[in-house]
């Protein structure tokens, strides 16, 4: 079963943000890993090979920002094509700039977005990509 | 002729004087040239009246010395001895005496005047005893007569001889008649083309030759009943009526009888002119040569002559004026430079540069006046420069008098304003500096060369300086200002160049090494010549202020972040719960659920609202003016509401220009114009009411315009209504969503943007909210901060 399920890294600092994300995607029928850190997101990004989605915050535990994965994501050759989707509270306009410059797929405002309307997005970004 | 100088004066009587005489002179020589031309006229004719007069009788001597040649010839005087001869071979003899043809006859008659041979047959027989010219030949031997032939019945000059035997007894006359052409040819009458008319008269003055054939045997004037009775009687003129010519005169002259060319002057009616008539006496025969003449031609021939004279005398005249004007200017000419010596000595210019040197007194005179000159010059400079140093001795004198005399007044005055002065001065001073102690900004004058030359009692408190460590140092050394170069250098130009106010935020540090942040507001103080002498700085510390602002951005952030964070997860839980992710909910469990998430999505509006808020309070709010169709927010804003539109089962209507051009604003703001202006109508119109969104384009600007049939507000809640979480009376009941921060949030828009804001409204009647674009779109303006953030 695992191996058709789609897998998405969702990299949310909040704990009870991350479940309610985790729980959703899950009932969507999404194999979901979380992590709370740059590093540890980026760890598993290396780890697990096939992680088909990027789900990600701005500001995270740690040192590092949402933009730091971003940027090292997009500056590594294995993961740079894999779709990253940017659901945060606080990003400004410079930043959200900077992450649609990175190449992100998508940023969203999480108070102002229902979790089905990203989570449908997302399906119909990864059923276009699978035909 | 101008001026009246002495050379125009003296040119002008010579000239009269030249004219007259000349005129005088022109007038006599012409008279007496028509005199003597005259005379000479007069003598002229007699002398060709003399001439032909002569002419004629030699000619007519001729003819009676061939007369008296035949007479005695020996053929004829034996023929008249032989009577009965034949007359042909004495005819053949007379034949030969007609010479040159002149003769017409030529005959012999018997002493009873019967002519006996004839070169012309029909005088043959006739008896031409009655002629004078017969009976002279018989009395005195010789005869001449003119007349008309009474036989031939032509005129012609009769010559007669007596014919002797040699006992000289008469025997027979011999007769000449001469033909009166043949003295054509002596009077030259047929050529004649001289300047009158030449005649041949008889004794009586009876024309028999003339130039003017029509004259021919008439008198030139009356003759007498007896005269006129003996030429009918000798059949002279063969009964010819002999008619009179008006030239009663000349006939006078004749018949009174002539011995040499005469001359008479008068009227002849038949020409109608003044003629001169000239009359001869030939010698050979009782005649006589007239000649006539128009006087008139002869008067403008001397008139002619006389002119040419008078004009030849007035040119002369006149072509010696004007030699004498040249002479006269030249004589005159050193007279003009002794003037102009003269005047410009008068002038006081002793410079002269004329000089006469016409070699006479006139050169002698110029030399003295050159001389004159000289001496006057060097006498007038002296007294100038007498007067000059007299003058100026004087003005000296007076200046200083003067000035002694406003020194003094000066000092007097000085010195009662300097103690007003300095008595307000200290007052205003001690005012001055009671109010800077007392004040808790700080305060300091430098001087030009940025000394510090006053500082106050805030400048203590602010700094930890004491008034006495800093007077006399530079601000430079004692703040040590940690501003960047670019900072410092624009408050010197704003100061020391362009000499204006400084007004801004400077970075200080205290004695203590603290740094502080201060508004400062520096006044350069210029003296006369506009340079700066001093700089007033007042200064207040704002390190507090910044830090509140700091903390309200770190507060925007925390909210941003910090309360959208539970407000999400209420969201997604409540979301989830709804959408039956753990496991299907009752009609009750619903409802509630629902509640908490309506509940939640108001919480997520009113904190982006208190963002938008806080951001344009702080004024960090950036204007990024792009391109924009207006229609695109408007449709898309209607689009996004239609949820609640279609709940209340609203009209809402979009009016826009078919075509409308691009306005440069920025999208983000005129999105929250057009949400607000929408979203309110919405929630404060009832059920099928009625909204118009309209969007009309000017020369001058944008407006959108977006009105409602709803609540409208109340009379008395308009003042209020952009106010910070205002809400209108009637609608609080009503409507417990809104936030009171939309239309503040709008009217901060149009004040940041340059725009403006306002509404018409009618309670229970509706509302129209405006808002007002310049066409040239919103101006830029650099934040840190765009709305939705």
């Amino acid at each position: 079963m695992t191996e058709n399920k789609a897998t998405i890294l969702v990299v949310e600092d909040d704990k009870s943000l991350q479940d309610a994300i985790r729980i959703k995607l899950e009932k969507n029928g999404f194999f979901v890993i979380t992590a709370r850190t740059v590093v540890q997101a980026y760890d598993y990004l290396k780890e697990i090979s096939k992680i088909n989605v990027v789900w990600l915050d701005h500001y995270l535990l740690g040192e590092e920002s949402g933009l730091d994965l971003v940027v090292k994501i997009k500056g590594n050759k294995k993961f740079k094509k894999i779709p990253i989707f940017v659901v945060s509270n606080t990003a400004g306009a410079e930043k959200i700039k900077s992450y649609i410059n990175l190449g992100i797929h998508k940023y969203y405002t999480k108070s102002d977005c229902r979790l089905d309307n990203i989570i449908s997005d997302i399906k119909e970004y990864l059923g276009q990509t699978e035909k | 002729m101008g001026k009246k100088t002495l050379k125009n004066k003296l040119i002008f009587n010579i000239f009269v004087t030249v004219l007259i005489s000349g005129i005088l002179i022109a007038t006599i020589v012409g008279y007496v040239s028509y005199i003597r031309s005259i005379n000479s006229k007069e003598a002229e004719l007699i002398l060709f009246a003399t001439n032909l007069t002569h002419k004629t009788d030699v000619f007519l001597n001729d003819a009676s010395s061939i007369v008296n040649k035949a007479s005695t010839k020996r053929e004829i005087v034996d023929w008249f001895s032989n009577q009965n001869s034949d007359s042909t071979i004495i005819t053949n003899i007379l034949e030969d005496y007609n010479i040159g043809n002149h003769y017409s006859a030529i005959y012999l008659m018997d002493t009873a005047g019967n002519t006996l041979a004839s070169t012309e047959p029909s005088f043959m027989g006739q008896n031409y005893s009655f002629r004078n010219y017969f009976k002279d030949a018989i009395s005195k031997n010789n005869g001449a007569e003119i007349g008309i032939g009474v036989t031939s019945e032509l005129p012609g000059l009769f010559f007669s001889k007596s014919v002797k035997n040699n006992n000289a007894e008469t025997i027979g006359v011999i007769v000449m008649k001469m033909k009166m052409e043949a003295l054509d040819e002596v009077l030259n009458i047929t050529h004649y083309s001289g300047p009158g008319h030449i005649m041949l008269t008889d004794q009586n003055g009876i024309i028999i030759q003339t130039d003017r054939p029509e004259r021919l045997f008439k008198s030139l004037g009356q003759i007498d009943e007896k005269t006129l009775s003996e030429i009918t009687e000798k059949k002279l003129f063969n009964g010819i009526k002999i008619e009179a010519l008006p030239y009663d005169p000349a006939y006078a002259l004749i018949k009174n009888g002539l011995h040499e060319a005469t001359n008479i002057s008068f009227y002849e009616p038949e020409d109608k002119e003044e003629e001169i008539i000239t009359a001869s006496p030939l010698d050979s025969l009782a005649a006589f040569i007239v000649t006539e003449n128009e006087l008139e031609a002869i008067f403008t021939d001397s008139f002619r002559l006389a002119l040419i004279f008078f004009l030849l005398i007035l040119f002369i005249s006149i072509l010696s004026i004007f030699g004498l004007s040249v002479f006269m200017a030249r004589l005159l000419e050193p007279f003009e430079k002794l003037k102009k010596i003269a005047y410009s000595i008068g002038q006081g210019n002793f410079q002269i540069k004329e000089e006469v040197r016409s070699g006479d007194e006139l050169e002698d005179l110029s030399k003295i006046l050159i001389n004159v000159s000289g001496n006057l010059k060097s006498n007038y400079l002296e007294l100038e420069n007498k007067v000059l140093s007299r003058t100026k001795e004087l003005l000296n004198e007076k200046k200083q008098a003067d000035s002694a005399k406003k020194a003094i007044i000066n000092i007097l005055e000085d010195v009662e304003i300097e103690k007003n002065k300095a008595k307000n001065l200290a007052s205003d001073l001690e005012k001055f500096k009671l109010a800077l102690d007392s004040t808790s900004e700080y305060a300091i004058i430098t001087d030009a060369s940025d000394r510090i030359v006053y500082a106050n009692r805030g400048m203590e408190t602010n700094t930890g300086y004491k008034i006495k460590e800093v007077i006399g140092k530079t601000a430079y050394e004692l703040w040590r200002l940690p501003m960047s170069e670019k900072q410092i250098q624009q408050i010197y130009t704003t100061l020391k160049k362009n000499k204006t106010q400084y007004v801004g935020e400077l970075k200080n540090k205290k004695k203590n090494g603290e740094l502080f942040d201060s508004f400062v507001t520096i006044s350069p103080l210029l003296n006369k010549n506009k340079e700066v002498e001093f700089l007033v700085s007042l200064a207040r510390d704002i390190t507090k202020e910044k830090e509140i602002d700091r903390a309200k951005t770190e507060f925007v952030s925390l909210a941003s972040h910090q309360l959208r964070t539970p407000l999400s997860s209420i969201n997604w839980y409540s979301e989830m719960l709804i959408a039956g992710d753990a496991g299907k909910l009752n009609v009750e469990q619903l409802s509630f659920i629902n509640e908490i998430y309506r509940g939640s999505q108001r919480m997520v509006e009113l904190v982006n609202s208190l963002l938008d808020v806080s951001r344009l309070e702080l004024g960090t709010i950036s204007i990024e003016p792009t391109l924009v169709d207006l229609n695109e927010p408007a449709t898309s804003i209607i689009h996004e509401l239609q949820p609640s539109i279609l709940k209340k089962n609203l009209a809402v209507t979009l009016k826009t220009p078919k075509k409308i051009p691009l306005l440069s604003v920025d999208p983000k703001l005129i999105r929250i114009v057009f949400q607000n202006f929408i979203s309110n109508a919405i929630k404060y119109t009832p059920e099928k009411g009625k909204i118009v969104v309209e969007i009309v384009f000017d020369k001058l600007s944008v407006l959108i315009k977006v009105s409602d049939n709803g609540y409208g507000i109340p009379e008395h809640n308009k003042e209020k209504i952009y106010e910070k979480l205002y809400r209108a009376d009637n609608i609080k009941e009503k409507d417990t969503e809104g936030t009171g921060l939309g239309l503040y949030i709008v009217k901060a828009i149009a004040d940041h943007s340059g725009s403006k804001t306002w509404f018409e409204s009618q309670e229970n009647k509706g509302s129209t909210f405006f808002f007002s674009i310049p066409i040239e779109g919103m101006k830029k303006k650099d934040g840190t901060k765009t709305l939705n953030s």
